[in-house]
């Protein structure tokens, strides 16, 4: 069986090594970091990830501006937003933004897995 | 008019810090009263909040609190002073944006967001912040203290 790919986009070198501890061994592949949506969307472009997991804020582009652009250009992109802020003010920005899926900070790795997975699935 | 003071809001940090202390490391923090830091190293950590009421929240932890909550972070030792800034950095953003996703639920117009975090560490550093309205909560645990400071420009 072919792994997912994803992509992590996250100013936080700690969420990049706990989502890879995470997913890792349950089979997916982390393919990337990037450290905030500039540079994530352009890793995108070149990595062509299964699913993405995506934080909210960010320095020079943050989470929302993030998913609405990639949503744009990209309908079918696969977005889990990661993040502290867990508000319902943001969780409706990052729904009009296109983002289904979201995961809190901290997350217990079973957690993350079963987003990733309800991400990929579209259930 | 949703309301909502500086004291009050501070319950939320302080909450949040003792509750994401516990959860990613297991230090148990105890309320203390205001006081000086005394460690060797101290980090501090200055998160900006912006929306409907402008502010910040000041963190400051001494050597070993900081060292012991990245450690359980990382499931071990870091090789840099570096990576430990960082990873203290992500700490202080995950708990304040924690509290600031309860203070939005509770006053839904505040639309309180983070900018991201400044860190500094070195020794006989001193912080001083004029010009708000600010809390200061302070915390002992058997790793050594920590304290915040909550203040914003205006608020009722």
């Amino acid at each position: 069986m072919a792994k997912y790919r994803v992509l992590v986009i996250d100013d936080a070198k700690y969420i990049f090594k706990a989502v890879k501890m995470a997913l890792e061994p349950k089979g997916f592949e982390v393919v990337g970091h990037a450290e905030n949506g500039k540079i994530g969307l352009e890793m995108y472009d070149q990595l062509r990830p299964d699913v993405v997991t995506l934080d909210v804020t960010m320095p020079v582009m943050d989470g929302i501006e993030t998913a609405t652009l990639l949503c744009k250009k990209e309908p079918e992109a696969k977005i889990v937003m990661v993040s502290a802020i867990t508000d319902e003010g943001l969780r409706k920005s990052a729904m009009d933004a296109g983002v289904k899926y979201f995961a809190p900070k901290p997350f217990q790795p079973d957690e993350l897995v079963s987003k990733v997975l309800e991400c990929l699935s579209g259930t | 008019m949703e309301s909502m003071n500086v004291s009050e809001m501070s319950v939320f940090f302080g909450n949040a810090l003792k509750n994401i202390a516990y959860e990613m490391a297991g230090v148990e923090l105890i309320d203390t009263v205001p006081g000086d830091i005394a460690a060797e190293r101290k980090f501090s950590v200055i998160v900006g909040i912006v929306g409907a009421h402008k502010g910040r929240v000041l963190l400051c932890m001494g050597d070993n609190f900081v060292q012991k909550i990245t450690e359980e972070m990382n499931c071990g030792k870091l090789d840099s002073l570096t990576d430990t800034t960082l990873y203290i950095g992500e700490f202080s953003n995950i708990l304040i944006g924690k509290a600031i996703s309860q203070i939005n639920n509770a006053c839904k117009t505040f639309d309180l967001r983070l900018t991201p975090p400044a860190i500094f560490s070195g020794k006989r550093m001193r912080i001083i912040t004029p010009e708000l309205q600010s809390s200061i909560l302070s915390f002992t645990s058997q790793f050594g203290p920590a304290s915040m400071d909550v203040g914003f420009e205006r608020c009722r």
